[in-house]
């Protein structure tokens, strides 16, 4: 896949498509909490998850915690991250406390939030692919070095989300979302930022684009509820 | 289930016409949207607090109430309330 986009059926902007490769290949660097290996890992278990029958039979079931089996891994990432990144990716609306409770205390609420960034992020350039018609990107290739491990200060306990967040951070809850993971968040909205409002997010009329606000919004909801997402 | 090639029918539609631009911003924005419902999902935020008041009729009227998301947030029963802070999200990022 060439970050140009040069086989679209549409134009897109040369801005746009260096975003997306350096969002993208950041992927391949390390993370706060994870190796360069690892998060490129989590790229390729994205991928696994859409062939992966396990994920197919919990999607169908009423209560997917009750399919028993095992994810048909593509990495030698730990089964708990391959659930996570599995689950996110195939049947995030139907995530519960207590699935979530059970993953952080099994990775630590950094670490998880870092995943579901991360994941979040190749999910919407997959699909960006995907509505182009085009193939999506090798994983990207690995950076080596270690993680930061830096955890803010700011973040405590708001029992608001599953995973502490920065209680002053402005604006929707889901932009302080992933605030325990800063890289994380910066690469998250800076990506998908662009591609929803720009620079216009506060403004209710926009001029500056080919659709108009209602028009983008009217699209973003039928996606959310495509999605099932309460949010 | 729709397939990838009737997802580029779909796009090609959409750039005959509303233009070639509207068709790239349609698929920017839908892409963008299927990270951001994950970060919602999985971090498991709650709806914010003006909009969850102004929406409670038509969140019943369209089901929403029903995704498995909704226990995230404390849905009180009632009528739609009138919520000067629903335009607080709009603000400038901190």
């Amino acid at each position: 896949m060439d970050w140009t986009y040069s086989e679209s059926p549409v134009a897109i902007p040369a801005e746009l498509g260096e975003l997306h490769r350096s969002t993208f290949t950041a992927l391949g660097e390390p993370g706060t909490w994870w190796t360069g290996q690892e998060r490129s890992d989590m790229v390729r278990e994205v991928r696994a998850a859409r062939e992966c029958s396990h994920c197919e039979e919990r999607s169908e079931a009423l209560v997917p915690m009750a399919v028993a089996g095992e994810h048909t891994a593509a990495t030698s990432l730990s089964a708990e991250v391959v659930e996570v990144v599995h689950r996110v990716t195939t049947d995030a609306s139907r995530i519960t406390g207590s699935w979530a409770s059970a993953r952080i205390a099994a990775l630590d609420a950094a670490p998880y939030s870092e995943i579901i960034g991360t994941v979040a992020i190749v999910n919407a350039l997959d699909v960006h692919c995907k509505a182009l018609g085009l193939a999506v990107a090798e994983a990207p290739a690995v950076v080596l070095g270690e993680p930061s491990r830096v955890l803010p200060r700011d973040v405590t306990d708001t029992e608001s989300a599953y995973v502490p967040q920065d209680p002053d951070h402005q604006n929707a809850n889901v932009r302080r979302a992933l605030t325990m993971v800063p890289q994380t968040l910066n690469a998250f909205f800076g990506l998908v930022g662009r591609m929803y409002s720009g620079a216009a997010f506060g403004d209710l009329i926009w001029n500056h684009r080919a659709l108009d606000r209602p028009q983008v919004e009217l699209l973003a909801a039928r996606t959310s509820a495509l999605n099932e997402c309460f949010y | 289930m729709h397939h990838d090639a009737d997802v580029v029918l779909a796009l090609k539609a959409v750039a005959d016409r509303l233009g070639a631009a509207a068709a790239q911003e349609a698929a920017m924005t839908c892409s963008a949207f299927n990270g951001l419902v994950r970060v919602a999902d999985g971090i498991g935020i709650q709806l914010d607090e003006g909009t969850e008041a102004n929406t409670r009729s038509a969140r019943v009227e369209l089901g929403l109430d029903q995704f498995g998301g909704a226990t995230n947030t404390e849905v009180p029963e009632g009528p739609d309330v009138e919520a000067g802070s629903v335009m607080a999200m709009f603000a400038a990022d901190s």
